[in-house]
């Protein structure tokens, strides 16, 4: 008679509300995805997937990479190997790209939803976390741009669910958690320290309950230690570790700096060695680095510095729901209970590999993995409280909630991307669309390589056919001279930079001869403030001019000669 | 039995709070100190209105004027600015890293608690919270006279709450080490400490005073 399907349970107060935050969740991610320009790592996601999904290889060539190799820099594969199947149906542009995020993260609160249930056997802290995470600003935020952290946290939160399945159900479940667990580390070097640590965590955890069971448990650990071989070989050619060694404080040269300038002030007084040395620097930028991850002012007023991870003057919670994340803690530290806290566990073990890289302390991305068990015990704080004042206090907090949701959002889509669009690195779409539409007057091509990497903008807004670009791309080093104008060439594009000071006489140079184009930038080739379109120079015609958001100033300027 | 254990830890906190280096930095500069100036934080400041009448604006610009009025106004905006800067006392850059933005208050080396005193700090208000002790809200009120000043992560104003800090750092250490196990944590904890201190002398001697232009 339980068994018996019934609308009256698929149709459950609780079926419907989960179903309202999904669809809340849904529209949050994707409503005016593309109103912010791809920035370099997103085209970088976005061309990388585009070329093996049309060569089955990297675009440096590589036939299905383990890492994949960059201009920059070797990049984990699997967020992009996800977004394979999104550039297939959207193309190459924004929505190709952001999609691939928007929809890791809506999975993110499907299975924090089912995992809450599982775990605290409480429907209604369960639909509270789905909807506190749906509503964040950490968490829409990075859903809404190409960043790898959503498919990470969805592989941690199903992994963690498939386990603890694993523990009541069939052994395929714990399969399911050593595949997820195992392709986290090929998503996001934050996996490497996080992943290892939870899951000795969770043997640790649930070890009473492992004992009649290690049986079970090898088959996973087979699949676990097969997924992961070829990840251990790309740990020791280096690129797997290339990324951590460029911003851990380990090889912060400014820490080395500061030591010896310490120790100068008395070179031969053994002291300043034993107070101002590596170890101690270290530790102390690890602790410092570890503790502002909790700090209020990152987590509810400011949020990360950089502003591309965080809407300037908002934190990432809204500030209303500090009072539920204390008393969450204080909840769960009181609960009686044999088994430690795995939330607050993972609250404490979340921020250690972002706390060993240089301003790890405020970094949104790598700090993400924090937002699950914040979240959590929000929703267990709400749920505590609002046992206790019922009526009129849930009404408020829903008002705040809204009021706190609408605000950021409005700034988020409305006043952001006018603000920080640099950040965005804003202009190059309209610029290469310029040099698209110029194809008929252009034979040759000029384009300033020397604000941001312009290659991987070309390539990806022209969507040049990988193939092509395999077969004609020698390198990306400025290995020959054109004009003035150091460079290295694809094509009939040039990428690179004038070598002389007065930049407009080149320009000027390079213009005097027939069907040459130049992309220039205001405040480098053209001078100060001088709008070349509204004041013309002599022997130059713009051919296409992109304005900034906001004030409309002239930002890039896509130029041809005269004749 | 609890009255001694009471009297140790109070022995405790005031022996750590002497080895602090909050006394030690205001001793230093005393004299210079002694002639600042205090200024008070004004509820009025023309830069609050302008902000208040900013954000009023870009909400009835979306078009959801009512919530600009229920929530943007004095109270409400005062009421956050005083929540951050409540907050800013407990922030980790003020209690360890750091300390007072001004160099004159704080070494910049350290804050006012070493951070060896941290697990200890948690442990104390652990055990306040667990034996409900009143003083864990005392000393959760006394960042509010931090609110009242200008500067921000300002010390004078929050060295009662620093002395409410070590008092529950006290506590923490004396029920550690009333314990009849951990030696070698115990042993760990008093070479930590003397590193710590005498890291600090060493800085606040040697280095600091090159800072505040003692030399």
């Amino acid at each position: 008679m339980s068994n018996k399907f019934s609308l009256r349970k698929v149709f459950s107060p609780e079926t419907l509300f989960f179903l309202v935050v999904l669809v809340l969740a849904i529209c949050l991610r994707i409503y005016r995805l593309n109103q912010l320009e791809l920035f370099g790592d997103e085209l970088d996601v976005g061309y990388q997937a585009y070329s093996l999904l049309k060569t089955r290889k990297d675009y440096r060539g590589n036939f299905l990479p383990v890492y994949l190799e960059s201009f920059s820099e070797s990049r984990a594969p699997f967020f992009i190997y996800s977004a394979i199947p999104f550039v297939a149906i959207f193309g190459l542009n924004e929505w190709g790209i952001r999609l691939t995020s928007a929809f890791w993260g809506i999975l993110d609160i499907v299975f924090l939803y089912l995992l809450v249930r599982l775990i605290e056997k409480d429907k209604k802290v369960a639909m509270w976390a789905a909807l506190i995470m749906t509503i964040i600003p950490w968490h829409l935020h990075y859903s809404r741009a190409g960043f790898e952290v959503t498919l990470l946290l969805f592989l941690i939160l199903a992994g963690t669910y498939a386990f603890i399945k694993g523990l009541m159900k069939k052994t395929i479940w714990f399969s399911g958690a050593a595949i997820c667990f195992a392709l986290s580390f090929y998503t996001y070097n934050t996996a490497n320290v996080f992943t290892s640590i939870w899951i000795i965590i969770l043997l640790f955890v649930f070890r009473f309950e492992l004992k009649t069971q290690l049986v079970r448990l090898v088959p996973a650990l087979a699949i676990f230690i097969l997924i992961l071989i070829p990840f251990s070989f790309s740990i020791f050619r280096g690129p797997a570790v290339s990324r951590f060694k460029l911003i851990s404080i380990f090889s912060d040269q400014k820490l080395i700096e500061q030591i010896i300038l310490k120790r100068s002030a008395d070179p031969q007084n053994l002291t300043e060695r034993f107070f101002h040395n590596k170890l101690f620097v270290w530790s102390k930028v690890v602790l410092k680095n570890y503790l502002t991850a909790f700090s209020p002012q990152f987590l509810f007023f400011n949020g990360d510095p950089n502003p591309r991870h965080t809407v300037p003057g908002f934190g990432e919670i809204y500030i209303i729901l500090l009072f539920f994340l204390l008393s969450g803690i204080l909840v769960s530290l009181e609960k009686e209970s044999k088994k430690p806290n795995i939330w607050l566990n993972w609250l404490l073990i979340a921020p250690i590999a972002s706390a060993l890289t240089v301003g790890g302390g405020e970094q949104a991305t790598r700090l993400f993995l924090m937002v699950p068990p914040l979240v959590v015990l929000i929703a267990i704080g709400i749920e505590k409280i609002s046992a206790k004042i019922k009526g009129i206090f849930l009404v408020i907090v829903i008002m705040i909630l809204t009021y706190s949701l609408v605000g950021y959002f409005h700034e988020l889509t409305k006043h952001y991307p006018q603000e920080q669009f640099r950040y965005w690195h804003f202009g190059y779409k309209e610029a290469i669309n310029l040099v698209n539409e110029n194809e008929s007057i252009c034979r040759n091509y000029f384009l300033n390589n020397s604000h941001e990497p312009i290659l991987i903008r070309y390539l990806f807004w022209t969507g040049t056919d990988p193939n092509w670009f395999l077969n004609n791309f020698k390198d990306d080093k400025e290995n020959q001279t054109t004009n003035g104008f150091s460079n290295f060439s694809l094509g009939n594009v040039f990428f690179g930079h004038l070598i002389e000071e007065n930049r407009l006489e080149g320009v000027k140079r390079i213009l005097a001869e027939p069907g040459n184009c130049y992309l220039a930038f205001q405040k480098d080739e053209i001078p100060g403030d001088w709008n070349i379109e509204k004041e013309p120079i002599r022997g130059i015609k713009v051919l296409g001019l992109v304005k900034a958001p906001g004030n409309k100033d002239p930002y890039i300027y896509l130029l041809g000669g005269l004749r | 039995m609890k009255a001694r254990r009471m009297n140790l830890s109070i022995i405790i906190f005031i022996l750590l709070f002497l080895m602090s280096p909050t006394p030690w930095t205001l001793l230093f500069n005393f004299s210079r100190l002694s002639k600042a100036e205090i200024n008070f934080y004004k509820f009025n400041s023309p830069v609050f209105i302008s902000e208040i009448n900013f954000t009023r604006g870009q909400i009835k610009e979306a078009g959801i004027a009512i919530y600009g009025k229920i929530f943007i106004n004095k109270f409400t905006y005062f009421m956050k600015d005083a929540g951050q800067r409540y907050l800013e006392s407990f922030d980790s850059h003020f209690l360890f890293t750091q300390g007072d933005l001004s160099i004159e208050k704080s070494t910049r080396n350290s804050g006012p608690i070493y951070w060896i005193w941290l697990p200890f700090l948690g442990y104390g208000f652990y055990l306040c919270y667990k034996n409900r002790s009143k003083i864990l809200v005392f000393v959760l009120l006394l960042p509010i006279l931090g609110i009242l000043i200008r500067e921000e992560y300002e010390t004078f104003s929050r060295l009662p709450f620093i002395i409410g800090m070590y008092y529950i750092v006290g506590l923490g250490v004396t029920e550690f080490f009333n314990k009849k196990k951990y030696y070698w944590t115990k042993a760990l904890v008093l070479i930590l400490l003397v590193f710590e201190y005498s890291r600090f002398l060493h800085y606040l001697l040697l280095h600091y005073p090159y800072l505040v232009g003692r030399y």
